[in-house]
């Protein structure tokens, strides 16, 4: 200012900025513990939603990137899919050369078994590539090493470190994991054979080497085939075209030249078959993830309702001083974006360390079922702390508008005087009973749509309608507890029951949202518990129905893949030979791309099958005797999850690639199978030699006579086959048990979800409080002044709290039992194709509801204790 | 026995880096059925001496004594008992709890002392009755008057028959006419319950119909004014006028 010239009004007001940081920047250092507490919740509420897309990327991430190395340059892969190919067909396929380079590979699971000096022998699974290294040196990278320095080696004498049929070379990762050197033995598992190898070289960390921890070996073609017991066969022939040759175009031509039942495809495209099959779980999560964070933003909303409501008066003044409503939003809006921005930049780097538990969690799960791949999380990279300012910071602004809409409208006169309070006998509006009304209507029409694209997406939006449908009818709830509860409080709590009656009634608009947003928390975790519940109980019957031989055989398997053959005609005869065992099953599967994705194609003997019985079956009523009619025809039966999964059903034909080209097989029975949801063709097993060539069972089933003792028999079997045939024989009440430990692994990532949310729910529970504690500062200390003491203080918000807790538990378990009919019923079936029979897990809600109306009410202490404290002035007024 | 004596009380305040002293050497003596007006301009420690003498602060030199009971040596819960038992409370701005009905914002004292609702209630109508009311008690606080709602603090404030009773500004914001007839109520109560009533006002005119008028000036007594006139019921005790300490003696 110039001149000494009185400042108009314009120029008096300080700027916006300025106020921010008066007004608000400087109130919240002033409360670094409730900021902190808000940030905190925030970031948690982001951190998880990062961490879920961060683990989900890592699972795909991890194989693609194991898909890349081991591809190397090349670009087109040709084989029979999931067959692989003759070796007597390779000549025939001499023309490929015109296109560039070809390679045919061995690519297989195997375990490798490391027995350290003095220690305890050690499994470990590997990526075995079986390669001609003359052909395939211009493919992949193999930079051999010794020690750490570089080994250069001429192809010549590449291939000398090959030549022998036990040579392996091994990674500079594994070797150093386990303490190997060359020279050192180490045996190869596939099947039920034992391949004794020794190290002859180690390559360093590039090309192949590089990726799966360095689980990869590397051997030659021919000891390779021997080795996995695929003599006479490849896996594929790898194709790296000529420089100047257009991928597309070269593929499009060998489609055309290749004879019928060979296919030509990208190394990539396997990438995104997987990325398909995982869609719908990792959709799931995200889903999941997502409420984390909703439960974070009403914290924000809490945060900016209690800064409204300390400082009614100097919002009051502000405005009489001439600040506008807009600048009033403006503000305690900008309150909202500063804690949102810390929450999302400590959010971000939070949900990368949250991701390396998320993959612990969800690798376990996805590992069991679709693809082995060691998942690492990637690093914090730009995008991922793009996504958490992008769902953060604009959610945190929605939360906030609805208290900073509040501060505009305060009557400024009202404010100052402090006799704003809100009107304690506040009516239930029309539209808190047909809003809800209309939602739960809109989510019962959205959970009868179909899947889109194979994804829930109708399902989740049918769970949405009710959660918002339940959160907008907390008011009528309320209402309704207030109209119905009274008497019993008063009667039942005495005088803290009737105040608290009261408070609680008189509070509705507030209570409404953080009622609400603990209730949808809670709705969550029933759902999820009864979905899980009802799951479990459905498995436990399917396996009781299905499980019925006394023993199973496999081998040492280390892939959710399905594994061409395994078990030899010598052990399966050993094992026919015990005199215990009545009959045997065999089941040997192979993945197979289909319609975009991959399913197992297997094959079992149906007649000792039907004899002995347990397939349960969806479709027909006479399932048994449309599977005897499929025996010797092209006939299959398949799982609900194809079914659903390819919109398939009995009497309909599909269309499956086999050496011979594709070839039709007509679907003679839907069974039900929780085992995977990738989708399995079922053929009985003559079928499947007519089709695929003769091939070994991957796994056995055994019926002992009666009165045999599985235990016994499994080790009498154990002791005959030796230590050289290393499979595995489970009975029956041990594979059971095995597939309820998996089945709860793979929930784990499902109840960590759920206790973040609740936590931060309960959080917000003591906030609420705390809010209804502050705005009732003056009302509580009039009651300590007409002489209640502070364990009547202490009683009386405990109460709120309880009830507060019961409610929203109450509410939580009503619209929890919704959801989980959605669950259950929509989003489970158009995502994983699984029909799961309903079960209320009584036992384990009952037990969440006394927990968390325990933990409702410990949430009030810390407000009690507050309230205990107020200066008995603030009810008469400011002391003269 | 006097029903409240008050020594030398001092009552300082730190607001920022200053100290405010509200109270300053000021002593006081009630007999049961006094009533005692405290005037003075805003901000000459009226209320602050109402709040110590109603054991609702605690001094930070001097003595309160109520029925012959020193406050000092009570905690807080102990404080709080003596009020609920012994004293009532009326102020200028009703303070009546909005989320009660009338006749529960009455029997709150009754209530929160543990006494039985359906009588705690009741007694609560009876003063509702006395203090015309009775039509309004399953009202909420924020469908009456101000008269009304004074009224029904007035009723809560003696509904547990204290042996003090303090109003602070009681009339302060009643028009002139809810106002004489808040006095008057505060008078018959005094009257019949025998309660020792302690008031401060700004009003001249509610100052007047005390027994003894006390005049405050920067937390100390500049002069006191008895009358025993046209309150034959009430015993006033000899007291002489404040000295320069600002005491009663």
């Amino acid at each position: 200012m110039t001149g000494g010239r009185p400042s108009t009004p314009d120029n008096a007001s300080p700027a916006p900025a300025g106020l921010f940081r008066a007004f608000i920047a400087r109130n919240l250092l002033q409360q670094p513990l409730r900021s902190a507490a808000t940030v905190a919740s925030l970031a948690v509420g982001v951190a998880v939603v990062v961490a879920i897309q961060l683990a989900n990327a890592s699972s795909v991430r991890g194989f693609s990137t194991a898909l890349d190395a081991l591809a190397g340059r090349t670009a087109l892969e040709i084989a029979v899919p999931g067959v692989g190919l003759d070796e007597t067909r390779l000549a025939d396929l001499g023309w490929l050369r015109e296109y560039g380079l070809v390679s045919p590979v061995i690519d297989a699971d195997v375990l490798l078994e490391v027995a350290p000096a003095g220690g305890e022998p050690v499994l470990e699974a590997v990526r075995l590539l079986g390669v001609d290294i003359l052909r395939d040196r211009p493919f992949r990278d193999y930079p051999l090493v010794d020690g750490d320095t570089p080994r250069a080696l001429t192809t010549q004498g590449f291939l000398d470190l090959l030549t022998d049929a036990e040579s392996v070379i091994l990674t500079r990762q594994f070797t150093r994991r386990h303490g190997l050197e060359v020279g050192d033995r180490v045996a190869l598992l596939a099947g039920d054979r034992t391949v004794p190898l020794r190290v002859t070289g180690i390559l360093g960390d590039e090309g192949p080497a590089s990726v799966l921890d360095g689980g990869f070996a590397l051997m030659d073609i021919a000891a390779a085939q021997w080795a996995v017991g695929r003599l006479g066969r490849v896996d594929r022939v790898d194709v790296r075209l000529a420089d100047g040759v257009d991928v597309a175009r070269a593929e499009q031509a060998i489609a055309a030249r290749l004879p019928a039942g060979i296919a030509v495809r990208r190394p990539s495209s396997r990438g995104a078959e997987v990325e398909r099959m995982l869609r719908a779980f990792q959709f799931n999560l995200t889903a999941l993830s997502l409420i984390a964070l909703l439960v974070g933003l009403f914290l924000v909303y809490n945060t900016v309702s209690v800064s409204v409501i300390t400082r009614r008066h100097e919002i009051g003044l502000l405005r009489t001083l001439g600040a506008s409503r807009g600048a009033v939003v403006g503000l305690f809006l900008g309150e909202a974006g500063a804690l949102a921005i810390v929450g999302c930049a400590l959010g971000a780097p939070l949900g990368w360390l949250l991701a390396h538990g998320a993959v612990r969690l969800t690798s376990s799960t996805v590992s069991q079922f679709w693809i082995v791949s060691s998942a690492t999380v990637p690093p914090l990279e730009p995008p991922m702390v793009i996504l958490a300012f992008a769902v953060g910071l604009p959610l945190a602004l929605v939360a906030a508008a609805a208290p900073a809409l509040e501060a505009a409208r305060l009557d400024p006169l009202a404010a100052v005087r402090g006799d704003d309070d809100l009107d304690a006998r506040e009516r239930l509006r029309r539209r808190f009973i047909a809003g809800p009304l209309a939602l739960f209507a809109a989510g019962a029409w959205l959970a009868a749509q179909g899947p889109v694209g194979g994804l829930p997406v109708f399902g989740m939006l049918a769970a949405l309608a009710v959660v918002l449908g339940a959160g907008m009818a907390m008011p009528a709830v309320l209402f309704g507890f207030r109209r119905a509860c009274g008497a019993v409080m008063a009667r039942r709590l005495r005088v803290e029951g009737r105040l608290a009656h009261a408070n609680l009634g008189a509070a509705i608009p507030r209570l409404s949202i953080s009622v609400a947003a603990l209730a949808v928390s809670l709705a969550m975790m029933a759902a999820i518990a009864i979905m899980v519940g009802s799951f479990r109980e459905t498995v436990v019957y399917w396996i009781g129905q299905t499980l019925q031989a006394d023993l199973f055989v496999s081998t040492a398997r280390q892939s959710p893949n399905a594994d061409r053959g395994g078990i030899s005609a010598a052990t399966e005869a050993l094992i026919a030979g015990h005199p215990a065992v009545e009959a045997i099953d065999g089941f040997m599967g192979m993945d197979m791309p289909y319609g975009g994705s991959t399913i197992t194609v297997g094959a079992g003997r149906f007649a000792t099958r039907l004899e002995r019985g347990g397939l349960q079956f969806k479709a027909p009523a006479d399932g048994t005797a449309a599977m005897a009619g499929a025996i010797g025809r092209d006939r299959v039966v398949v799982s609900e999850a194809f079914s659903l999964r390819y919109d398939t059903d009995v009497g309909d034909a599909i269309r499956l690639p086999t050496p011979a080209g594709p070839t039709r097989f007509e679907v003679s029975a839907v069974y039900f199978d929780y085992s995977s949801d990738r989708g399995l063709v079922v053929m009985d097993a003559g079928t499947f030699e007519r089709h695929f060539g003769p091939e070994r069972p991957s796994g056995l089933t055994v019926y002992l006579a009666p009165g045999a003792r599985a235990e016994s028999v499994r080790d009498e079997l154990r002791a005959a086959l030796g230590p050289e045939r290393r499979i595995f024989i489970t009975t029956n009440g041990d594979l059971r048990a095995t597939v309820l430990r998996i089945f709860d692994a793979t929930f784990a990532i499902t109840y960590a979800l759920e206790v973040i949310a609740i936590g931060v729910s309960l959080f917000g529970m003591a906030a609420t409080l705390l809010t209804l504690v502050l705005e009732r500062r003056r009302e509580i200390a009039l009651l300590r002044l007409v002489g209640a003491d502070s364990r009547q203080l202490r009683r009386l918000i405990v109460i709120e709290a309880g009830v507060l807790g019961a409610l929203t538990q109450g509410v939580g378990l009503v619209v929890g039992l919704a959801l989980s009919l959605i669950l259950i019923y929509v989003i489970n079936v158009q995502s994983f194709g699984w029909t799961i029979q309903f079960h209320l897990p009584v036992g384990f809600l009952a037990q969440a509801t006394v927990a968390v109306v325990a933990a409702a009410a410990l949430a009030g202490l810390y407000p009690a204790r507050l309230a205990a404290r107020f200066e008995l002035g603030d009810a008469a007024g400011t002391p003269e | 026995m006097a029903v409240l004596e008050a020594r030398d009380l001092c009552r300082r305040y730190r607001r920022g880096d200053t100290d405010v002293t509200a109270l300053d050497g000021v002593g006081l003596t009630l007999e049961a059925g006094a009533f005692v007006a405290v005037v003075g301009p805003s901000g000459c420690g009226k209320s602050t001496l109402l709040h110590l003498c109603g054991a609702m602060d605690r001094p930070t030199a001097g003595e309160v004594r109520l029925e012959g009971r020193s406050l000092a040596a009570l905690d807080d819960d102990a404080l709080t008992r003596l009020r609920r038992e012994r004293v009532g409370f009326v102020f200028q701005f009703f303070n009546l709890l909005p989320t009660l009905t009338v006749a529960e914002n009455i029997g709150l004292p009754l209530l929160l002392a543990g006494r039985e609702p359906f009588a705690s209630l009741a007694r609560a109508g009876e003063w509702a009755e006395r203090v015309g009311i009775s039509h309004r008690l399953d009202h909420a606080p924020a469908q009456l008057s101000g008269g009304e709602a004074q009224r029904a603090a007035i009723a809560r404030a003696v509904v547990h028959e204290p042996a003090l009773l303090v109003a602070d500004e009681p009339t302060g914001n009643l028009d002139s006419g809810n106002g004489r007839r808040i006095l008057d109520l505060l008078q018959d109560v005094n009257r019949r319950s025998g309660a020792a009533l302690l008031l401060a006002t700004h009003d001249a005119a509610v100052a007047a119909a005390a027994d003894r008028t006390v005049a405050m000036r920067d937390g100390r007594i500049t002069g006191v004014e008895s009358r025993r006139d046209g309150h034959e019921n009430s015993p006033v005790p000899e007291l002489a006028a404040a000295g320069s300490t600002g005491s009663e003696p």
